[in-house]
C-alpha cells in the first residue's frame, strides 16, 4: 500500500474528526468528544504508519532519507506534528475544545498536500545542498515549532470567542469553552514552547547553511521570514511578562504570530528564495 | 545627574523602547523582503519613477539590512539590553540571593480556605511527612518552632530567574559575533579551471582581489545526476600546495568544507570550459558543406562566397543548457545574429516549438545553411566560496545562551513554600501558602500534594 495512499485517507479521518468536535461544541453534547477523540487518535497512527513506510519506501529505492525533503512531505509532517501536540494537550489538560479549533489546521494541511495539483508527492532523491543530517533537525524541530504556534492560535480563537459575547452560536458555545485563566496559561505556555523550538530551528538552520553556504545567515527570505516570526513572538512574551498583558491581546497576538507562521512556510515561496524547493 | 539626564537613562533601559526597537527591526528586516536587494534591484530600481528611486535609494532600501539604519537600530537593540540589564539584574539577584523567611505571617493571614487541611496524625508527625517531601522536591528547607506551632519553609528553582538575563546575554552576543563577522570578516571566491591552479580571492563588494600565501589545484571536478535529471553530486577533488608541495589534499562537497590556511572553502558553483576544442560545421539543404575548429571573433567565408561568418561569443553553458556560440552571418542582403546550442536536440526535444518562437536559438536561421556544435575535450571549472568569520564562534555561544535562557524560563520556576502545622483536638491542622514566579498550574499542584503529604489518609500518594 503506497503512503500517500494512506495519507489521503488520514485526510478524511480528520474531517470526521473535526465534524464531530464541531458537533459537540455547537450542541454542547460531551458524548460527541469520544468519537471526535478517537478518530484524531486512529487518524494520528494511520499518520504516523504512513511516515514510516514513506521513510522505508525511500530506503526500497535507494535514495533514503527521512521523509522530510520537500514540500509535499513538509505539509504531511507539519500536520503531524499538530496531531502530535493536539492529543498530549487533550490528554494532559482536559480541554476537548481545542479539536474544534486545531483539527481543521490539521486537515487543511493534509488536505493541500494530497489534492492541490502543484504539489509533488513523489518520494525524490536528495539534491546536494539537502544531503546533510542537519536537514533533518532543522525540520523536525521548525515544524515542531510551527505545531506549537498552532496550538496557540487554536487558544487565542477560543479565548476571543469566549471573551465575545456577541458570538453568533451564543451562549452554548461558550460554555463549552474552558475557564479563562486555564486557555490563557496553556496559550503562553505553547507560544514559550513554539518559541523555543523556532530558535531551534533558527540555529540549527543556520549551521546547516554554515556547512552547506559558508554562510551562517544571508538575509534570504525564508531566513529573514522566520526571524520577522521570532520576533512578533519575542513581542507577544515580553507583552506578557513587561506589561503585564493577558487574555484578549494575548490572543490577538498569537493570531497575529501565526498569520507570520503561514506567511514564513507558504508566502515565502512568492518572493525568491534559496529555500524555494520547499 | 540631572533630572532630564535620569529620564534619558530610565528612556534607554525601558521594555517600551524594546518593544519599539523590536517592531523596527521586523518592519525593517520585511521591506528587505519585499523590495529586491542588492544586484536585484538593478532591474527593479530602473523600471521605478525616478523620484522614488532616489528615495529609495537615499534610504537605502536596495540594501536594507547593510543601511545605516538597520545598524543603527541593532546597536540600540544592544544599548536597551544591557541598560535594561543593569537596571534589572540587581534585583533579581536579590530574589535569588534573598534568603528564606521561616514563616511569612503575612501570607498566612489571607489564605484561601482550601489551603487548609485537617489531619489525624500529630503536628511532628505531619510536618515531618511534609519535611520530607519539601526536601525531595525542594533545595532548601528550614524547620522552625514558634508560637503558631511548626514553621517549615522551602524554595527551589531560583536560579530559573537567571534565565532570561542568560537569553539576553545571548541576543548581545549575536548581535556583537555578527558585527565582528562584518566588520573583520572575509568573504570571497575562487575559481578554478580542472587541472588549473589559483592563489587569488575575489572578495565580495568589488574590492580588490587578494592575493593568498598558497595555491589551490583542481585536480578534478566531478558532477552527478539522478535519473531524474536532479544534480546528485558536485565534487571537487583539492590539493593546498605551499612553496609547490601539497600540504592538504582532500575533496570538497556541498556540506563538506574544507579548512586551510584560516580559510573555510566551500562548494559553490561551477561551469564548462569552452577549453576544449569547439567544432563548428555547416550543412546545405542537408548535405556536410563544411565544419573547423573556432575561437572567439574568428571571421570566415562560407564556400562559394554565399556568405560570411563571425564568431561573436563562445559559452561553456549558456542558460544552462550546454555549450553554444553565437554567430552573425551576412550575405550582403540578409544578416543574421543567432545561437548554435551543442546539444539543440535535447532543447527541442524539451520545448517543442521553441525554433519557432525564439529565432534567436535556431541554428538553421540562415536557411538554407544549418550550423551544429560539437566540442572535443571538454573540462570543467570549479568555484569555491572562500570565507573566514571571526564572529562566528560569538555567534554560537549566543545561540546557546538563549537556547539555553529560554529552557530554564520554560521548564523552571522560583517556587517557595511555608507551611504551618499547629495542634488540633484529634490531631493536626495544616496551611500551606506558596508563591512562584510563573507557572501557577505547577503551583497549585505542589501544595495540593504537600498538603496530602501532611494526612495518614492519603500515605499512599
Ligand atoms: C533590548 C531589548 C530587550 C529588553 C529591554 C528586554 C527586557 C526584558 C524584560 C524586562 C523581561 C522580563 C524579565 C522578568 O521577567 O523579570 C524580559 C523577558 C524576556 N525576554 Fe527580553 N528584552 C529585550 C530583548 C529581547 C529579545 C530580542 C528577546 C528574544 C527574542 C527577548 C526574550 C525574552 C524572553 C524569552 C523573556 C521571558 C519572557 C517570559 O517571562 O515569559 N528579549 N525581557
Amino acid at each position: 500500500m503506497s503512503d500517500t495512499l494512506i495519507i489521503g485517507w488520514t485526510t478524511f479521518v480528520y474531517l470526521a474528526s473535526f465534524a464531530f468536535y464541531l458537533v459537540r461544541m455547537v450542541h454542547g453534547r460531551e458524548r460527541w468528544s469520544a468519537p471526535a477523540s478517537w478518530l484524531a487518535r486512529i487518524g494520528f497512527a494511520m499518520h504516523s504508519a504512513a511516515l514510516l513506510l514513506r521513510w522505508k519506501n525511500s530506503y526500497d529505492l535507494g535514495i533514503g532519507h527521512a521523509p522530510l525533503s520537500n514540500f509535499y512531505e513538509s505539509l504531511v509532517f507539519f500536520s503531524w506534528s499538530i496531531l502530535f501536540i493536539h492529543l498530549i494537550l487533550e490528554g494532559r489538560s482536559k480541554i476537548r475544545g481545542l479539536g474544534t479549533f486545531l483539527m481543521p489546521v490539521a486537515f487543511l494541511l493534509l488536505a493541500y498536500a494530497s489534492m492541490v495539483p502543484g504539489v509533488n508527492n513523489r518520494i525524490q532523491p536528495l539534491i546536494p545542498a539537502l544531503q546533510s543530517n542537519w536537514l533533518t533537525v532543522h525540520v523536525l524541530t521548525c515544524f515542531l515549532g510551527y505545531a506549537f504556534f498552532a496550538a496557540a492560535f487554536a487558544l487565542g480563537i477560543m479565548i476571543l470567542l469566549k471573551s465575545d459575547a456577541s458570538a453568533g452560536v451564543g451562549g452554548r458555545l461558550r460554555q463549552r469553552i474552558p475557564a479563562d485563566d486555564a486557555l490563557e496559561e496553556l496559550l503562553y505556555q505553547g507560544a514559550l514552547l513554539g518559541f523555543i523550538f523556532l530558535s531551534l530551528g533558527i540555529a540549527t538552520g543556520s549551521i546547516w547553511a554554515h556547512s552547506a553556504w559558508g554562510s551562517y545567515w544571508s538575509w534570504d527570505p525564508k531566513e529573514t521570514w522566520s526571524l520577522i516570526t521570532w520576533i512578533v513572538y519575542a513581542l507577544m512574551l515580553h507583552a506578557r511578562a513587561v506589561r503585564g498583558w493577558r487574555g484578549k491581546r494575548m490572543a490577538w497576538l498569537s493570531l497575529f504570530g501565526f498569520a507570520s507562521v503561514l506567511f514564513t512556510y507558504l508566502g515565502v515561496n512568492y518572493l525568491n528564495s534559496l529555500h524555494s524547493y520547499f | 545627574m540631572t533630572n532630564s539626564h535620569n529620564r534619558f537613562r530610565v528612556f534607554l533601559a525601558s521594555g517600551r523602547l524594546a518593544i519599539a526597537l523590536l517592531s523596527m527591526i521586523a518592519l525593517g528586516a520585511l521591506l528587505g523582503t519585499v523590495i529586491p536587494q542588492q544586484i536585484e534591484a538593478e532591474a527593479f530600481s530602473g523600471r521605478l519613477h525616478p523620484v522614488l528611486r532616489t528615495l529609495f535609494e537615499a534610504l537605502q532600501l536596495f540594501d536594507v539590512y547593510h543601511s545605516i539604519w538597520f545598524v543603527l537600530l541593532l546597536s540600540m537593540l544592544a544599548v536597551n539590553l544591557i541598560a535594561c540589564s543593569l537596571d534589572r539584574f540587581p534585583v533579581a539577584w536579590r530574589q535569588i540571593r534573598g534568603g528564606l523567611p521561616p514563616d511569612r505571617p503575612d501570607l498566612f493571614a489571607s489564605l484561601r480556605p482550601d489551603r487548609h487541611r485537617n489531619s489525624a496524625l500529630s503536628p511532628a508527625e505531619a510536618a515531618d511527612r511534609i519535611e520530607t517531601r519539601l526536601r525531595k522536591r525542594q533545595g532548601r528547607v528550614t524547620r522552625t518552632q514558634t508560637g503558631q506551632g511548626i514553621c517549615l519553609a522551602g524554595e527551589a528553582g531560583a536560579f530559573s530567574r537567571l534565565g532570561v538575563y542568560f537569553v539576553h546575554l545571548g541576543i548581545l552576543l549575536l548581535i556583537a559575533g555578527g558585527f565582528a563577522g562584518a566588520v573583520w570578516g572575509l568573504k570571497g571566491h575562487v575559481e578554478i579551471a580542472e587541472g588549473g591552479t589559483a592563489d587569488q580571492l575575489q572578495l565580495a563588494g568589488g574590492k580588490a582581489p587578494r592575493t593568498l600565501d598558497f595555491q589551490i589545484r583542481c585536480d578534478r571536478f566531478v558532477v552527478e545526476h539522478y535519473e531524474s535529471g536532479a544534480p546528485k553530486l558536485f565534487r571537487s577533488d583539492l590539493a593546498f600546495l605551499r612553496n609547490g608541495k601539497v600540504e592538504m589534499a582532500g575533496a570538497l562537497l556541498v556540506n563538506h568544507p574544507l579548512d586551510f590556511g584560516g580559510l573555510r572553502f566551500y562548494q559553490s558553483s561551477y561551469g564548462r570550459l569552452p577549453g576544449g576544442r569547439q567544432t563548428l560545421s555547416w550543412t546545405r539543404r542537408d548535405k556536410p558543406a563544411g565544419g573547423r575548429e573556432i575561437h572567439p571573433g574568428n571571421r570566415f567565408e562560407l564556400p562559394g562566397g554565399a556568405g560570411e561568418v563571425e564568431v561573436l561569443r563562445v559559452e561553456g553553458d549558456l542558460m544552462r543548457m550546454g555549450p553554444a556560440v553565437k554567430l552573425s552571418v551576412t550575405d550582403g542582403k540578409r544578416a543574421f545574429q543567432f545561437w548554435v546550442f551543442e546539444r539543440i536536440e535535447q532543447i527541442k526535444a524539451a520545448n517543442p516549438g521553441i525554433l519557432a518562437q525564439v529565432p534567436l536559438m535556431n541554428p538553421g536561421l540562415f536557411s538554407p545553411w544549418l550550423f551544429s556544435l560539437e566540442q572535443t575535450g571538454e573540462r570543467y571549472f570549479t568555484v569555491l566560496q572562500a570565507a573566514h568569520d571571526p564572529g562566528a564562534p560569538l555567534v554560537a555561544l549566543g545561540a546557546g545562551l538563549v537556547l539555553g535562557g529560554l529552557i530554564t524560563v520554560f521548564f523552571f520556576s522560583h517556587r517557595r513554600f511555608w507551611i504551618r502545622v499547629e495542634t488540633r483536638e484529634g490531631g493536626s491542622r495544616i496551611a500551606v501558602a506558596g508563591q512562584s514566579n510563573r507557572d501557577p498550574a505547577g503551583l497549585e499542584t505542589e501544595i495540593r500534594r504537600l498538603l496530602a503529604a501532611g494526612d495518614a489518609a492519603e500515605e499512599r500518594t
